[in-house]
């Protein structure tokens, strides 16, 4: 494409002979989208049949008025988008349809009964009887892999949040899978069958989040400042795409995202328009659904993953900017791209609550906004956020050595992020940052007239007050106490290495990433 | 004591206690007291709850009480201050939000998700509560129909008076029948919406910007919108008027920030159907 070529005119030098590296980059192959579903109405929530050759979604349409109101009903359509099909005509919307892996039957929601409900009919959305049928809410389900269960998002009428419960396929056997007073909603089942995504608010805005069904754990799976949330697995389990936008953005400007299956190495799909979110893998992996929101409604597209991103194979940190080469990655703001190998050791990121000397190796991206704030992203997904302590970079390629300054950078992906250092909680920062951090000291809380010591084994999550005076303390089995902090500054070493000794007027939560079933 | 005979008795009681009551016009001719409202609202608000699918999610909860909080204490009108407040969320897609008189405020789930923003779901908050502190029902019920009144005074000792069906136990339908606004409470509930909305810190433009949504949707799914357009009438002359009535407020001391920047994008997110 013409970009291809802007961006090769615009190389100000590269390694591609020395190492051999595919240029240019980003614009080489974005992949390609088009729509599938448009102009009729309002389209969403994308499933694939396990044959690859047609999708289910639902559609609210002008020219299905049912007792005064247009509908949500299912449909299906041929992965060309040919072939429109109505599979539902329930007067009371039914959206939300997924196919269960062996293409035999269909989930959905239905408000037939009154209330958000679980239906299960054939493919050809025939037979469908409730699933359940209770007053509360029953929403965004996902089949197991052998099609026998179905995990979803519910709450009850009386009130309440989101929980995940999960239910056999028959109707019997609902249980409860998370107790949290957080929301925990669209689950994703990986094709192992031991483990299911889903999105949380825990931290205070949505981040992904894996629960492990062996034993009950949760741990962090994509966590950053910003909105992620809808993941889906490719079928052969290795790769997770979700939508993501802005902290302070609207999901209107999400745009699609996929990342290897443990969370590492995001890349931006940047040939989906946006606001583009539900993605669903095609059963080659090579392609995506998705819904994308046009001038009348949602619409049903089509991504044809980027050839590198399509194949097998772990994702590279340095394809975050579609660089795709083993080397450390300079965007430029006009436009430019440097390629070459970092020569500084350490960046050192002047953040609200103390300065972060981070080993350039532990680093897998720096993003720097309008203002010239850097979000530095670390090889374990960590984020934080501030101003980059240098004014300019050093990119060496054979002899030669390019200064670049700070202030002319747009981007930074550097080639092999590692981070091997211990983790068990996570700290969020109050700015948003999110740092997997060694377990703390003992918290010592006044509680009435009482100093309390609270051994980090004990502790489940810490909630710090606005100024850091008090804190809430949950603890591993549910019991929770509050009170003033009597620690003065806390200690904490983060996983990728430096230690801070931070205010707790800096801190969110301290929030246990590993932790026992209930 | 027969009807007959309690009949004038009480609605001399009304006539005399009612005019020229608090409001923010208290020379509209009104029978009922603040009091009065209230009750008739509570009454309603009961018959509306039992028919209609209520959501008791506590961040949605949370989100549009906070809305509707923020817009009361930043009221820059004592009238808003009268009447008690309540926030529900109905699970329908159909897109619509009414008031009761005296504070019950229902908000569809239908339009909480054709809202892109925060601000826009505070300009309908505000347009519904600023028909509360009109007072524009018991307006209405007053000039329409002084013989039902009589009527209801007549059978009853209850001391609000209450039209003739929400005494015998209203029906979801006449309750929502008696929520049709005149084009001229409309565009006053415009006005004062616009005045609440920028005292409280929201972005008044946002009330036009939601005017012209429910237009598009109006053309597209006119079935959707039926009901807010029927008791709320809505046109190209209206969505001018308040857009003519931007440049009229006066400025705002602090900068445009919702109260909830990202919390209103997560809760549109966990309910959504597309």
């Amino acid at each position: 494409m013409s970009g291809a070529r802007r961006l090769g005119a615009r190389l100000l030098f590269t390694l591609a002979g020395l190492l051999g590296a595919a240029l240019p980059g980003r614009a080489v192959d974005g992949g390609s989208a088009h729509a599938l579903v448009a102009g009729v109405g309002s389209s969403a929530m994308p499933s694939w049949f396990p044959d690859g050759t047609r999708l289910l979604f639902h559609s609210r349409r002008k020219d299905q008025p049912q007792r005064g109101l247009a509908t949500r009903n299912l449909w299906t359509v041929n992965a060309d988008g040919s072939g429109e099909r109505r599979l539902t005509k329930g007067p009371k919307d039914e959206y939300h349809g997924v196919v269960s892996p062996d293409g035999r039957r269909i989930v959905f929601v239905s408000e037939l009964n009154g209330s958000r409900d679980l239906w299960i009919a054939d493919a050809g959305g025939e037979d469908a009887v409730p699933l359940t049928d209770d007053p509360g809410t029953e929403d965004q389900p996902t089949w197991s892999p052998d099609s026998r269960r179905i995990a979803y998002a519910a709450f009850p009428k009386e009130g309440g949040s989101f929980d995940l419960w999960v239910i056999n396929a028959d109707g019997s056997g609902r249980q409860r899978l998370t107790t949290t007073a957080a929301n925990e909603i669209f689950p994703a089942w990986h094709p192992d069958g031991d483990r299911i995504a889903y999105v949380t608010d825990a931290n205070g805005n949505f981040d992904l989040y894996v629960l492990s069904l062996r034993d009950g754990s949760t741990s962090p799976l994509v966590v950053s400042p910003d909105h992620e949330a809808r993941p889906a697995w490719s079928a052969d389990g290795t790769r997770l795409a979700f939508s993501r936008w802005p902290a302070q953005g609207r999901s209107t400007d999400a745009t699609l995202w996929i990342a290897n299956a443990d969370g590492t190495a995001p890349v931006e799909l940047d040939a989906a328009p946006a606001p583009a979110t539900h993605p669903a893998f095609a059963p080659d992996g090579r392609t995506l659904a998705f819904q994308h929101r046009g001038a009348a409604g949602w619409e049903i597209w089509r991504l044809d993953l980027p050839a590198d991103l399509a194949e097998a194979g772990r994702i590279r940190l340095a394809q975050q900017i579609r660089g795709g080469a083993d080397v450390d990655t300079a965007k430029l703001r006009n436009g430019d791209t440097v390629r070459g190998l970092l020569r500084e050791s350490r960046l050192v990121l002047r953040a609200p609550y103390g300065l972060l000397e981070l080993r350039a190796p532990t680093v897998a991206s720096v993003l720097f906004d309008d203002r010239g704030l850097a979000r530095v992203v670390l090889g374990n997904g960590d984020t934080a956020s501030g101003v980059l302590d240098a004014t300019e970079l050093h990119l060496a390629g054979g002899a030669r050595i390019e200064a670049v300054a700070v202030e002319r950078l747009a981007q930074l992906s550097l080639r092999a992020a590692h981070v091997s250092g211990p983790g068990g909680f996570r700290a969020v920062m109050r700015n948003g940052d999110s740092l997997s951090v060694a377990p703390p000291g003992a918290l010592r809380l006044r509680v009435g007239g009482q100093t309390i010591d609270v051994e980090p084994r004990r502790i489940e999550r810490v909630e710090f007050a606005e100024g850091g005076e008090r804190a809430r303390i949950t603890l591993v089995g549910g019991d929770s106490l509050a009170g003033d902090l009597a620690s003065g500054r806390i200690d904490l070493a983060l996983a990728a290495g430096p230690r801070l000794a931070l205010d707790p007027s800096t801190l969110r939560a301290l929030v246990r990433v590993s932790r026992a079933a209930p | 004591m027969t009807r007959s005979r309690l009949a004038p008795i009480l609605l001399a009681t009304l006539l005399g206690g009612g005019l020229g009551c608090a409001g923010i016009h208290p020379y509209h001719p009104n029978f009922y007291s603040v009091d009065g409202d209230i009750r008739l609202g509570q009454q309603f608000g009961k018959e509306v709850d039992a028919e209609l699918p209520l959501l008791r999610h506590a961040a949605l909860q949370k989100l549009v009480a906070g809305i509707g909080q923020r817009l009361v204490e930043s009221s820059p009108e004592p009238a808003y201050r009268l009447f008690p407040y309540t926030f529900k969320v109905v699970d329908t897609p159909e897109v619509n939000a009414f008031a009761l008189p005296g504070g019950p405020i229902y908000v569809n789930m239908g339009i909480i998700e054709m809202c892109d923003t925060e601000d826009q779901l505070a300009a309908v908050l505000a347009h519904e509560m600023s028909h509360v502190a009109a007072r524009h029902t018991t307006e209405m019920l007053t000039t329409q129909n002084l013989t039902q009144l009589a009527l209801v005074a007549a059978v009853s000792v209850i001391p609000v008076p209450v039209p003739p069906i929400a005494w015998e136990g209203a029906k979801l339908g006449y309750v929502l029948g008696l929520l049709t606004y005149s084009r001229g409470m409309e565009a006053e509930a415009d006005r004062l919406g616009l005045r609440l909305m920028n005292a409280a810190g929201y972005d008044p433009a946002e009330m036009a910007a939601v005017f012209r949504k429910l237009g598009e949707q109006q053309r597209s799914l006119p079935s959707l919108v039926e009901r807010f357009t029927s008791s709320h009438p809505l046109d190209e002359d209206r969505v001018r008027a308040v857009e003519t009535q931007l440049s009229t407020l006066p400025p705002h001391p602090g900068p445009v920030v919702a109260v909830h920047p990202s919390t209103f994008a997560e809760t549109q997110l966990m309910f959504a159907k597309d």
